[in-house]
């Protein structure tokens, strides 16, 4: 029967390529593009479980708007460094500001740490690439995209200089690349120096906490909550800070990715609507074409269910081959896009090439092929012998 | 020629199905496109007439390289007194004031919340600039007077945040101290106007120390060049700051920034939404090649009897042509539709209200890319048919 249906195909070759290559460029651009959401999704969780489970960040504000225009204050990491159950507290002040060497001038995130700091404890991920942390207030450590070359003309090593606000500071260490452009292009330096810069002492914009005990991570944040609101006379509900785990961190960012991406994903997933269109099209003049065709065949036996399922075995054809040349496409596209994502903004996107999915797509574009096809196919069982070996 | 058309014509009624289903193709992909296209368009315009009712004469100067409030916020530099009486003195400049906020705790009506408190200037050349800002407007009760002490006007947003139980005569205890509500600010739409809370500079500077300005605001001399006016401040602070230590932008800048930003999603999702188009343009052809197969009888009749190559290239190209045209018209008014109704749903979740722009630069558009798409799609089946050797083709 199956070959039948292909023999069937062939025989209109133009209508039959034309109809492939529509439900192709459909599923390529689908595939492609989940292929990428993907590996986007990935390597954000990824990044995020580098970061470890373990941890607490409290940030200022209860919304975005808020984080900007408030900040943490001493008396707030006092209070957390006085709770029972986490093991490290530490805070981070940072501001975007230009940082200057030789001729290159750039607006860069400037962070402000202790100067002890472990990178791994801070929620980076990453640690140190080469160098030393820091000793001194005059002391800076780089980020990726600073060492490598790709935001100066020439990489900075260690033991050079570099202008910070027009204030000078060493550099002697080089961050590890956390894989987004943001994070690598950050310069960290002393809380004190920080502060210095700014001219606002004791402040504070993120605390990152360590819990002792892994599985008391929600009561310490709710411990947290409870001191902190207590400290600023807030109620619940209405909170001037925000406290959150790695997990919800990486909840509220893939919230926002996948809400786009879905949004991206529907208005491709159209064309696989339009490519169905035609293939319903193509079959109702193919039906039409073979009348007699299929007249013959029911007077020499073919039963009504037959006729139906070689049409849309045959309807299904068009979305096999569709699908598996699209499949093939989509991947090769998401490939290409990795590869010259490598040297951009995204260093860190890796594509996962899940054979199940691309058995899935493959599968999917046959039903949902042979399904556009059903009312044709219907149309064909309903074909009287005897007026269709009349017709000419 | 109108013989051309009514065999044209005539042969697509004669499929109705086909014709019907051949069009619905690209009626989908012209209706995604059309709705994208206006709704970017008018959330571009509603851009524009946001600034366009508050002005174009307005000249802002950040630190660093900071474009907006929400960079200058988050930036480690400052501007200064110094910087503020150098851009006052600035030819063409009319006033101009320096402004701080902070998030600060306010009480009121028992309720504890977070607010964005900003510090005016409110001197007489303030006030005078103040009343000139839209996103400032008062709605009820008034705005600040140069003797007035502890006294706060409310953004439109925050009323909301303390279930509307703010209003004029109202007490706010910000970091413990009394302030009275002397006016509720009309809503503007700007998210960040709209979420403050105001109060006189010098007593902003008692309830909290920040040394300096994050951003200064400015009003251009009427009929003035603000772009060279903006120019001359920023030739004149090269004088006193260091280069790249400041920012100044006009809100013509502003304005074009959030447009071109627009703009890039807006081409983004078009070339998304253009797949579909693609995709429908093979149905196109696949229906035009059926249609040549099932008339070469009557191609070879109409050959025989005098028809020339070109007359058969017509009227296969305008049966395509037509059936784009009129997947083009349907298109545009299912995508009309389609497009009120999202907006809707925006201006109903995001508080901003977008009409759809269907001018007839869209329509043309809209109409252009249809009848391309179809006759695009027409030209190698109608090449194919004019070039059929009427002998063979009888013969079949």
């Amino acid at each position: 029967m199956i070959g039948l249906a292909i023999k069937e195909i062939t025989h209109r070759k133009v209508r039959s390529w034309m109809t492939v290559i529509g439900i192709v460029i459909g599923v390529s651009a689908i595939v492609s593009l989940f292929l990428l959401g993907d590996g986007l999704t990935r390597s954000i969780q990824e990044q995020f479980s580098a970061v470890g489970t373990d941890k607490i960040f409290v940030l200022p504000g209860s919304s975005f708007l808020g984080m900007f225009f408030h900040e943490l204050t001493q008396e707030d990491l006092e209070t957390l460094s006085s709770l029972d159950g986490l093991k490290k507290v530490s805070g981070v002040y940072s501001k975007q500001a230009t940082i200057e060497w030789h001729d290159n001038k750039e607006q860069v995130h400037v962070s402000g740490l202790k100067k002890k700091f472990n990178a791994l404890e801070f929620g980076y991920g990453v640690g140190l690439h080469k160098g030393r942390y820091l000793k001194e207030d005059k002391e800076a450590i780089i980020g990726y995209e600073l060492w490598s070359g790709n935001l100066f003309q020439a990489p900075l090593k260690l033991g050079d200089e570099i202008k910070i606000n027009q204030k000078k500071f060493k550099v002697v260490g080089l961050m590890d690349r956390i894989g987004n452009k943001q994070d690598d292009s950050q310069v960290m330096i002393s809380l004190e120096a920080m502060w210095e810069l700014t001219g606002r002492k004791d402040r504070y914009t993120l605390f990152v906490a360590q819990v002792k005990k892994p599985d008391e991570l929600n009561l310490m944040v709710d411990k947290i909550k409870k001191a902190l609101r207590k400290k600023h006379g807030v109620k619940e509900g209405e909170e001037d800070f925000t406290v959150q785990t790695t997990e919800d961190l990486m909840e509220s960012f893939l919230k926002v990715f996948n809400i786009v991406k879905y949004f991206v994903l529907g208005i491709a997933g159209i064309s696989i609507l339009v490519g169905c269109i035609g293939i319903m099209n193509v079959m109702y003049s193919s039906i039409l074409e073979r009348r007699r065709e299929i007249g013959i065949m029911r007077s020499i036996g073919c039963t009504r269910k037959k006729i139906l399922t070689l049409f849309l075995i045959e309807s299904g054809l068009f979305g096999l081959f569709g699908g598996i040349i699209g499949a093939g496409l989509g991947t090769a596209l998401a490939k290409l896009f990795e590869l010259s994502a490598k040297t951009g903004a995204f260093g860190a996107l890796k594509i996962y090439i899940n054979p199940l999915f691309i058995l899935f797509s493959i599968g999917g574009s046959f039903l949902v092929s042979s399904l556009a096809g059903l009312l044709p196919a219907i149309k064909a069982t309903k074909i009287e012998i005897s007026e269709a070996i009349r017709w000419e | 020629m109108k013989e051309y058309f009514l065999l044209s014509f005539r042969s697509l009624t004669r499929r109705k199905q086909r014709t019907a289903l051949t069009i619905l193709g690209i009626l989908v992909g012209i209706i995604m496109v059309m709705s994208l296209i206006s709704l970017g368009k008018g959330m571009q315009r509603a851009v524009k007439s946001a600034f366009e009712q508050i002005g174009y004469n307005r000249i802002l100067v950040f630190p660093g390289r900071s474009k907006n409030l929400l960079e200058a916020g988050f930036s480690s530099q400052t501007l200064t007194e110094k910087d503020l009486e150098t851009i006052k003195k600035t030819n063409g400049i009319k006033v101009a004031g320096g402004v701080k906020f902070e998030g600060m705790l306010v009480k009121c009506c028992g309720r504890t919340l977070l607010v964005p408190v900003w510090g005016v200037p409110v001197d007489k050349e303030g006030l005078a600039m103040i009343k000139k800002l839209s996103f400032f407007a008062i709605a009820k009760g008034r705005e600040f007077k140069v003797r007035d002490k502890n006294v706060a006007v409310v953004g439109s947003k925050v009323v909301e945040q303390f279930d509307d139980k703010i209003d004029v005569g109202k007490t706010l205890i910000i970091k413990g101290k009394k302030f009275k509500v002397v006016g509720i600010q009309k809503r503007s739409g700007s998210p960040i106007h709209d979420g403050l809370i105001r109060i006189k500079l010098e007593e902003f500077d008692s309830l909290t120390k920040r040394k300096g300005f994050p951003a200064i605001l400015s009003l251009t001399v009427e009929g003035t060049d603000v772009s060279s006016v903006a120019e001359r401040v920023k030739r004149r602070l090269e004088k006193i700051r260091e280069e790249d230590s400041f920012n100044v932008q006009t809100a013509e800048q502003l304005a074009k920034r959030i447009e071109k930003m627009l703009g890039i999603i807006q081409v983004v999702l078009v070339a998304i939404a253009f797949i579909s188009i693609l995709v429908s343009i093979t149905g196109t052809v696949t229906t035009m090649y059926t249609s040549v197969y099932e008339r070469l009888r009557e191609i070879g009749i109409m050959k025989a009897i005098g028809a020339t190559n070109r007359t058969i290239f017509f009227i296969f190209l305008l049966e395509s042509g037509m059936i784009g045209l009129f997947a083009g018209i349907f298109g545009l008014l299912i995508g009309w539709l389609f497009a009120n109704i999202v907006a809707k749903i925006i201006s109903y979740y995001l508080m901003f209200s977008v009409a759809p722009v269907f001018n007839y630069y869209v329509v043309l558009l809209g109409l252009f890319i249809s009848f391309i798409v179809g006759c695009g799609a027409g030209l190698f089946p109608a090449l194919y048919a004019s070039k059929l050797s009427p002998v063979e083709v009888m013969r079949k």
